[in-house]
């Protein structure tokens, strides 16, 4: 009986639960899945046990963990290319881990599989859920719920009706917001049971800065540089206010696809010299990133929720938006950030600009901001719902 | 690219509690902020709503010499709008100036009541006359309701367009249970003066005992009204005076009808709020409210008579109370500030834009 998991003080024995994801920090990509890898500490304070599976298909580089208290094991799984990869991958992966689940099992070490994303881990959740009488439930971290707008045409369908049948089966499907939920529950027509758990914030990591920041206007963005997430618009809105404000600087931080075609509007607006791409950064870089700021902007017009927004926030920001996303269900527009419409290249600089000329307002924002996330969206707050849900699913 | 530059001819004060002001300090905190920038003038303690606004400007006013600090904001104060133009003696010097210079300002003006304003005795004659030489005198009228447009229309052949006035349907709720047992409630909100009137609710007192009455607001007439209470014997009267806004949402949450005998209105906020708060409403058809749809969320009646019938009507049936105050609350919603707020913004865009304030743009 030493396998045993040490009894907590409170004399419940702890949910066990095996977390099965793509996303997960590794040593190459320290910022890559921290949405999973964070609340897992805050979970074993809450009395939830977490063995993690980090999983990615055979063909992208092999990676290794973090060294890091918080352990996990990178697998990698068979996958067909092409748009056939998704739908099947779910099978593949189940093929690759049912043996080592099994053992786990046996060790008396799995209450309960959390799968992030339908595709593949959900699937394969499911799978291992059938094969070993395990109940699963599956996290949905975008807007993208059947994967149909990644795949498209017949392999796409397909994916629908296998993401359809992972949330009918699951205990719960996990929802990073109002906004996704709908797509879920859309998509299944309400045939499944959901919730909404915001992504939580680390309020220690994420501190305001101690000193002020320079006086030089600076604008930052964080996001993968791809057209979804408007950086377009905030480059033709700096070059707006480059007469009025001219030392104005934007940094970038993230990469993708975009780039150069960025990079050649910067050139071709004649602001190269005050865009910074700074490419993908660390954790801690983008923690300074965000305290040197002035403001964040991220007009993103496709967004589940964006953790980043979150973080500027608890760093004490102000923060700018899009309506209609993930994130007007936490950003109250003139309270504690702004809103503005998506693709609407005017409200981002007239919200830029009163943003960066009215020093009060900026503060008072960023101070609401901050106080948003203390209130309700630190990762205490996030474990704390986790579980709950989990405990509701085993009882 | 620049906002645009509202300035509101109001107070921000917290404690403003004539029912414009309030209507004002409602519009200009859900302002966009990002779009408009607003400047309005403060006495005392701001309302937290504005202070905590961005992109807003309180001019603070001395104690002395007002008028000559808010005709300095008027003339040269950089701004696109004027919004809520009140009668007041800046106001008017302004708006007599006004034709002598190109002032490529849009000046608008709010009508909020009927405007036979001479029919009315409480108003004195001066009263009438500054409010024709600043508020009519707009570039541009907006009335709260069709039958304020009608009157504008009859009184002085002017133009205007309806804007209703708003509520604050996430304020006032209807009460999330009421004890079964309890008499039926009928509550009146509104100054003690006798086109309101409160003497109808007196009456309707006198005609129900079973039922308890409430009557919320102070005015001239309240000796008269306690000493006809008294005579009567009526031991189902409760006057209150005037109340704070989380008192006066109890008693809406505390009452089961709304009765509001006035017979000469613009659009009475009272109603909405009554309304968003799941009262069923009886009021009199004179000044057409829109607030209140006839057999639906409540009962318009075209005497006193009428609206005692009525309410005898609605004390008898909870059933009727409950289905009528119900569609009272869902068409309260229609009228919600952040709602209104948004048409305001879409008049001041179209405005701004129709006199090239929308620069760069």
């Amino acid at each position: 009986m030493s396998s045993l998991p040490p009894i907590l003080a409170s004399g419940a024995r702890p949910i066990q639960v095996l977390t099965l994801t793509p996303f997960y920090p590794s040593e190459r990509d320290d910022a890559g899945g921290c949405f999973v890898a964070e609340p897992l500490d805050w979970l074993a304070k809450a009395g939830v046990a977490n063995s993690v599976l980090a999983v990615q298909p055979f063909y992208r580089n092999q990676l290794r963990v973090r060294q890091s208290e918080r352990a996990a094991q990178w697998l990698r799984y068979f996958s067909l290319p092409g748009g056939f990869g998704l739908p099947t991958a779910g099978a593949f992966l189940f093929a690759r881990i049912v043996g080592l689940v099994r053992e786990l099992q046996r060790a008396n070490r799995i209450d309960l599989i959390h799968a992030h994303a339908p595709l593949p881990c959900g699937h394969a959740a499911m799978l291992l859920g059938e094969e070993l009488g395990l109940p699963y439930v599956v996290t949905v971290h975008g807007l993208d719920a059947f994967s149909t707008e990644q795949v498209s045409g017949r392999a796409g369908e397909w994916c629908r009706r296998i993401c359809q049948r992972v949330y009918r089966s699951s205990r719960r499907v996990i929802c990073i917001s109002e906004h996704v939920r709908e797509r879920v529950l859309e998509g299944t027509g309400a045939t499944c049971r959901t919730s909404v758990v915001y992504n939580g914030v680390d309020p220690e990591l994420f501190s305001p800065p101690t000193k002020p920041s320079s006086d030089a206007p600076l604008v930052l963005s964080v996001g993968n540089l791809i057209p979804i997430k408007g950086h377009d618009l905030l480059i033709r809105a700096i070059a707006a206010l480059a007469t009025d404000f001219p030392g104005i600087a934007l940094e970038i931080i993230g990469d993708g696809a975009e780039r150069p075609r960025l990079e050649a509007l910067t050139r071709e607006l004649k602001i190269a010299d005050h865009v910074r791409f700074l490419g993908r950064q660390s954790r801690l870089q983008v923690v300074e990133a965000m305290r040197r700021c002035t403001v964040f902007a991220l007009p993103s017009r496709y967004e589940g929720l964006g953790c980043v927004y979150l973080e500027a926030m608890s760093i004490g920001k102000a923060v700018i938006g899009c309506r209609g996303q993930g994130i007007a269900e936490i950003i109250q527009h003139g309270q504690n950030g702004f809103l503005v419409g998506p693709d609407n290249e005017r409200e981002l600089t007239l919200a830029l600009g009163m943003l960066l000329r009215d020093d009060v307002s900026r503060r008072n924002l960023g101070s609401a901001a901050r106080d948003t996330i203390l209130e309700r969206f630190t990762l205490a707050d996030q474990a704390e719902i986790l579980t709950r849900i989990y405990r509701e699913c085993l009882a | 690219m620049k906002p645009i530059r509202i300035l509101v001819d109001s107070f921000a004060d917290e404690d403003a509690i004539n029912a414009q002001m309030n209507n004002a300090r409602d519009i200009m905190s859900r302002l966009d902020p990002v779009r408009f920038q607003v400047s309005t003038f403060v006495v005392g303690r701001p309302d937290a709503r504005l202070t905590q606004r961005p992109a807003t400007r309180l001019i603070q006013l001395p104690r002395r010499l007002q008028t000559v600090k808010i005709l300095a904001e008027f003339i040269w104060g950089r701004h696109d709008i004027l919004f809520y133009l009140k009668a007041s003696p800046a106001a008017r010097v302004y708006m007599s100036l006004r034709p002598k210079w190109l002032d490529k300002r849009i000046a608008i003006g709010t009508v909020e009541s009927q405007s036979d304003l001479r029919n009315e005795p409480t108003i004195k004659p001066g009263q009438i006359r500054i409010w024709e030489q600043t508020v009519l005198r707009s570039d541009v009228l907006f009335s709260n309701s069709s039958s304020v447009k009608a009157s504008l229309e009859k009184e002085y052949g002017l133009r205007s367009e309806v804007v209703p006035t708003g509520v604050d349907t996430k304020f006032f709720t209807p009460a999330s249970e009421r004890p079964a047992s309890s008499r039926v409630r009928v509550l009146f909100v509104g100054s003690l003066r006798p086109f309101k009137g409160p003497q109808v609710v007196v009456r309707a007192a006198a005609q129900f005992r079973s039922a308890e009455f409430v009557i919320v607001g102070e005015g001239g007439m309240a000796p008269e009204l306690k000493a006809q209470v008294q005579e009567d014997g009526l031991m189902n009267v409760t006057f209150t005076g005037n109340l704070g806004a989380s008192a006066l949402r109890e008693q809406y949450r505390q009452a089961d009808i709304f009765l509001f005998p006035s017979r000469w209105e613009g659009s009475p906020k009272v109603i909405l709020e009554a309304a968003a708060c799941g009262l069923p409403v009886i009021a009199r058809k004179d000044y057409q409210p829109e607030t209140v749809i006839d057999g639906q969320t409540g009962y318009l009646g075209g005497s006193d008579e009428e609206l005692l019938e009525r309410l005898g009507k609605l004390i008898a049936s909870s059933d009727l109370r409950r289905d009528l105050g119900r569609a009272s609350r869902t068409h309260s919603e229609r009228f919600d500030w952040d709602l209104i707020t948004r048409r305001w913004e879409e008049i001041f865009l179209r405005l701004a834009s129709q006199c090239g304030a929308v620069r760069g743009s």
